[in-house]
């Protein structure tokens, strides 16, 4: 039988993750956070949530961005290996770690992660780096 | 000859000036002469002095000045055509975009996805 958490609270869904009310709000006051610049403050917003919410892909992939958006890419990282981990097949998650992999120096992960990915996913923006690539 | 004291005559010979007619007639004419007597204070530069008021009568005297001139200062010549800059019109034809390009494209197109997600999760593509 499957638990259900935060019974007779209203809930909604966050890439197949239930979010409460209150997380609903953490969660729109870290972003609000993000666009008036305040990234340290949105970032302590998301870990919180992320501590709640370890099963939130959505929350782990917003957190790494932040942490790009700071320049820290090593702290950003993590997040999106989690983020992967959590959703092997998403999109964005494997792009931004592809991406920050990159950007990191290390683009024999980066093109590991896209082979990973593109073993049983299709992506259009892979395959369109992979043909500006093979175009040369 | 008649020396007098004074500050005219062409190229201010330094108080001392030499009447035309006490010119030696022979040999020697009124401009060379002249020359030759403005020395330096230290009495070294009389070639120098003489070499400001050369006029070259005609165009080889001319070239023969500019050939001495550059024969002793070799630097100030014309530019050599080694030296002379010539723009280099590559003939290869033009690449594709270089594939860090087509990474950096790519990324910007993910950060703004990546914002568009931030902003409502719940569209998430293939986040189910």
């Amino acid at each position: 039988m499957r638990v259900i958490q935060n019974v007779g609270k209203r809930t909604t869904s966050h890439g197949g993750i239930r979010m409460t009310e209150d997380q609903e709000r953490e969660y729109a006051s870290a972003y609000q956070l993000r666009q008036n610049g305040d990234l340290y403050g949105a970032a302590s917003v998301l870990r919180k949530l992320s501590d709640e919410l370890p099963q939130s892909a959505t929350v782990a992939i917003v957190l790494g961005d932040t942490y790009w958006d700071l320049g820290e890419l090593d702290h950003a990282l993590p997040w999106f290996l989690k983020a992967v981990d959590l959703k092997p097949s998403m999109e964005i998650a494997s792009l931004a770690l592809f991406h920050c992999l990159w950007k990191m120096g290390r683009t024999d992960d980066a093109f590991d992660e896209m082979r990973r990915f593109l073993k049983d996913n299709d992506s259009d923006e892979y395959t369109q780096i992979l043909d500006g690539i093979n175009k040369d | 000859m008649a020396v007098g004291q004074g500050a005219v005559g062409p190229g201010n010979v330094r108080g001392l000036f030499i009447r035309s007619s006490a010119l030696p007639s022979v040999g020697i004419t009124k401009r060379s002469h002249f020359a030759a007597l403005r020395l330096g204070p230290f009495g070294g530069s009389a070639h120098l002095e003489s070499r400001q008021n050369f006029r070259p009568r005609s165009q080889t005297d001319a070239k023969i000045e500019w050939s001495q001139s550059t024969s002793r200062y070799p630097q100030m010549g014309p530019p050599s055509p080694v030296t002379r800059l010539v723009p280099i019109v590559s003939t290869c034809p033009p690449k594709g975009p270089a594939p860090i390009d087509q990474i950096g494209k790519s990324e910007e197109r993910v950060k703004k996805a990546m914002k568009d997600f931030a902003r409502d999760p719940k569209c998430g593509k293939k986040d189910d």
